[in-house]
């Protein structure tokens, strides 16, 4: 196992320092350079070649990126011009906030769809069943920013019972609940819909195997087979699902956050594309895809936590 | 002019209907206020920096510290005596020099005098830390001052390197001075007391310029730092949310100007987007906040729930670039005729009220005529070049264009003659622009559209190009040494903003010599009356001023364009006090009161 680990870590360094040449060279390859795009309209030539010399701008490619890394294996990930601030430090507190919204939104989905996955794979082709469906089909159908913006309409606009931008978070604790509700629903209601599938095909499978037929015939009540036996074995494929759902969680985030106005990684990036910060443009896509690569290593592990058969080498 | 103001009236007249009571002012109370989306308040001192170098910085900034003269009195512009801490200044030596008597009855929260002290350490700071700072140009100030003295604690005097016109002078220069507590921040740690004499020497200056730029980049204190409550504008900061921007500002109880306010407090929010604006608007987190062009349709919803409709015209210009520095496209740009011909194309008060639903105003040359003033000339009233399609025609034909088999205008008389296609342009040369637009907003993308229409009539292609606007801000403008791919450059709703840091609509930094924002046009005899209404006497100054200005609407180096309202305003129904909203786009929140009937 300890060999396993190791081998998937050496991995994920690898594919950090790819996708960190691949994310610098398409970023100094878009049009027109940061500069500009960080100073405004109103900045003068002046101003623009100070920031070009400041930035190292005037360096070969390969020297601003040998650079960049040398400075990134320390610690030193650059300093975001327009907030004037150190791009690990803005990375820390966004990066914090976004796992609220993403993981408050994952244990939501997890915490709906595992038992109405469950309840509809035991009552397959009820009208519960045929109800539940329709129900999941829909929200999966939706984009998150649809289903955003229904809820604004509903709960905001109409009802005024929840706030429909979440830029008072931080502020306190039932504030930071009430501000978190309506994007950690949105975030939840696609995956919750997506999920219950894989729980409910996997139960319904599992409902056929010979070690249910044999519980059953030893007196265990029904509902204690699903729970006790069905289940477990149920969530091998909901957990590959989960771990899957990674990157869509993550740019699920950024319109959410973006509708929401929820001041977390996902909106850092957007206000990062815009303004063409590329420090933090390539400390954000580097931490997303660690963020993705461990997503992965912990839903393999998760698998062989769950089936004693699985044992990694 | 008149036109888009009854227009803008006739949609947005949102004063309630008669009332036998009269509304009382109430004392006290919070309102908020919403920037346009993206932008965010992050600079609180008034030397900006590089990045922080915007009009709604200045704005924001503006209700905490004030500058020596304020712009705008109401709706109407120019300098704003009652509200500036300076007299009119006094110009004497061929008007080299300039002598600034500044009102005694400033005060900093601290309770000490704003005095010329204060302007000295202005200044110290100024001269060292220029590179740095967002508004200075190379030449302009302070490199065109000699030397200030100070004769006193309420006069300093100016002594500058060259005559120039009065009237650009303190317009366009010396908006840029705000005084600056010195006995607050003259210091190089936030333990230390504020003195007179550290900033003294270059070296000294520019330890102090350093620790007040590190202090003020670090925003997570701006509410906590005891340099940022020292203040001698109506508010003063009261807390700040560096992750989302919001800030709020108490009212100064120590504040000495003239107009103190009536509210308690006020918050500025910052949003990405305008959805996430609107609908902070309709749930009521907003007082004071606009309805987006895209979403005029809602302008009657927000009548009828409690708000008050206004167009906020400004004192701006709009236009779409002509490259001059593309390989490609500069010989065309670089013909009148052209030109000319392109802007017979444009029909303004069509877009204005199909697009803007009549919330913009006409703009013929380096400003709209609004609100009307002195600073226009009277020529800049008039269309110069009136939509006409079949005048585009006659001046493109008379220079030697005639349509190919594709229906296209292409070049049959390449040559320099007065009736030739014009220097660089081949025989069979097809006349085609490609035109940048800045995505993300329908109104424009309409006007675009219209605009490339009425052009392939004619016979002239024009390929639009979609493009992010901070794509555009960096590779519009002047052409980079890198391939240079747009012949013509418009942004949705950008505009060349007079206010704080130029008043004087000479168009010096649009379309003057070393211009980024022009696309590179140069044209001597448009720089020698650019310089001229710079340096005119104060008796030529105006002529100096209307002949610049017509003949930049005659020689069209950008494309005029629609100037749409800075926004649509949306305040809520009982606060009242910004109706005389001010053509710089300042809220000015000093002046905002709430009202009670009765």
């Amino acid at each position: 196992m300890l060999a396993y680990l190791l081998r998937r870590m050496a991995q994920a360094v690898v594919v950090l320092l790819l996708v960190s040449i691949i994310v610098f060279l398409l970023l100094h390859a878009m049009p027109g350079g940061l500069v500009r795009a960080q100073l405004g309209p109103k900045a003068s030539q002046f101003a623009v070649r100070e920031l070009t010399i400041q930035e190292g701008l005037t360096k070969p490619l390969p020297v601003q990126y040998g650079i960049w890394l040398s400075n990134a294996l320390q610690g030193n990930l650059g300093i975001a011009y327009k907030q004037s601030t150190p791009v690990a430090t803005l990375l820390g507190e966004y990066f914090v906030r976004t796992l609220i919204l993403a993981g408050a939104g994952l244990l939501l989905a997890m915490l709906l769809a595992v038992p109405l996955g469950l309840l509809q794979g035991g009552r397959r082709n009820s009208l519960l069943d045929y109800g539940m469906s329709g129900v999941f089909l829909t929200t999966y159908s939706m984009p998150y920013f649809l289903l955003g913006v229904a809820f604004i309409w509903i709960f905001s606009l109409k009802f005024n019972l929840l706030p429909s931008t979440a830029t008072a978070f931080g502020q306190s604790f039932v504030t930071d609940v009430r501000v978190l509700t309506l994007p950690v629903v949105t975030l939840a209601l696609g995956n919750a819909a997506y999920f219950s599938r894989y729980v409910r095909s996997s139960v319904i499978d599992n409902l056929a195997e010979d070690y249910v037929r044999t519980a059953r015939a030893k007196g265990a009540a029904r509902s204690r087979v699903l729970v006790r036996h069905v289940l477990r074995n149920s969530l091998l494929p909901f957990v590959s699902a989960v771990g899957l759902s990674m990157p869509t969680l993550v740019s699920g985030t950024l319109l959410v956050e973006v509708l929401f106005a929820y001041p977390g990684m996902a909106l850092l990036f957007w206000d990062a594309q815009q303004s063409r910060t590329y420090p933090l443009l390539l400390g954000i896509l580097l931490l997303v895809t660690g963020f993705v690569v461990i997503g992965n290593l912990l839903a393999d592990l998760a698998y062989a936590a769950l089936d004693p058969r699985i044992r990694y080498v | 002019m008149v036109l888009a103001t009854g227009l803008g009236s006739g949609l947005g007249a949102g004063t309630a209907g008669a009332s036998s009571k009269t509304p009382k002012v109430v004392t006290g109370g919070s309102a908020s206020y919403s920037l346009l989306p993206g932008d965010v308040f992050t600079w609180i001192i008034p030397i900006e920096s590089q990045n922080a170098y915007e009009p709604y910085q200045t704005n924001v900034e503006d209700s905490t510290y004030l500058p020596l003269y304020w712009f705008g009195n109401g709706s109407r512009i120019g300098v704003n005596y009652k509200l500036s801490i300076g007299e009119p200044p006094v110009w004497s030596d061929g008007d080299k020099t300039v002598t600034v008597h500044m009102k005694s009855t400033y005060k900093w929260s601290t309770g000490a005098p704003v005095t010329s002290n204060d302007i000295k350490f202005f200044f110290e700071l100024y001269q060292v830390g220029k590179s740095k700072i967002g508004n200075y140009l190379p030449g302009l100030l302070p490199d065109n001052v000699a030397s200030v003295t100070y004769p006193n604690s309420t006069t300093f005097v100016m002594h500058l390197k060259r005559a120039y016109d009065p009237e650009w002078f303190e317009g366009n220069q010396m908006g840029w001075i705000y005084p600056l507590p010195v006995q607050a921040w003259d210091k190089t740690s936030l333990s230390a007391t504020g003195s007179l004499s550290n900033s003294s020497t270059p070296a000294g200056a520019k330890a102090v310029f350093t620790f007040i730029f590190s202090q003020a980049k670090d925003r997570r204190t701006y509410s906590t730092n005891p340099m940022w409550k020292v203040v001698d504008g109506p508010f003063v900061i009261a807390s700040y949310d560096a992750v989302t921007h919001a800030a709020t500002f108490d009212r100064n109880a120590h504040y000495t100007g003239p107009t103190k306010p009536h509210l308690a407090s006020y918050s500025v929010y910052s949003y990405t987007t305008a959805t996430a604006e609107l609908d902070a608007l309709r749930s009521g987190k907003i007082t004071f906040g606009y309805v987006p062009y895209s979403e005029l349709t809602q302008v009657s919803y927000f009548k009828s729930h409690g708000f008050t409709i206004k167009a906020w015209p400004i004192f701006y210009d709009e236009v779409v670039e002509f490259s001059y520095t593309s390989k490609e496209w500069a010989p065309l740009s670089r013909q009148l005729y052209i030109r000319q011909a392109l802007q017979h194309l444009i029909t303004e008060h069509l877009y204005i009220q199909r697009t803007l639903g009549g919330f913009g105003l006409p703009d013929y040359g380096p400003v709209a005529d609004y609100p009307h003033s002195s600073y226009v000339a009277p020529s800049l009233t008039k269309d110069p070049y009136p939509y006409s399609p079949s005048a585009a025609s006659h001046l493109l034909s008379a220079h030697g264009w005639a349509k190919g088999s594709d229906g296209y205008l292409v070049c049959k008389r390449p040559g320099t003659g007065p009736h030739d296609c014009g220097k660089g342009i081949a025989k069979g040369r097809k006349l085609t622009f490609l035109f940048m637009y800045s995505t993300g907003t329908t109104a424009f993308f309409a006007e675009v559209s219209a605009f490339a229409a009425a052009a392939k009539k004619v016979g002239v292609d024009l390929r639009l190009d979609g493009q992010t606007t901070t794509t555009m801000y960096s590779i519009a403008g002047v052409c980079p040494t890198s391939p240079c791919k747009w012949g013509l450059a418009g942004y949705a709703g950008w505009f060349w903003n007079y206010g704080q840091y130029e008043l004087l609509p000479v168009g010096e930094d649009e379309f003057g010599k070393g211009n980024y924002w022009g696309g590179g046009y140069y044209s001597p005899e448009a720089q020698k009356l650019i310089d001229a209404a710079e340096t005119a006497p104060a008796s030529q100054a105006k002529k100096a001023l209307y002949r610049d200005e017509t003949y930049l609407s005659k020689q069209v180096p950008s494309l005029w364009w629609p100037l749409q309202d800075w926004e649509v305003v949306a305040a809520k129904k009982n606060l009242s006090g910004w109706q005389q909203l001010n053509p710089y786009a300042n809220y000015m929140p000093q002046t905002w009161y709430y009202t009670s009937s009765g």
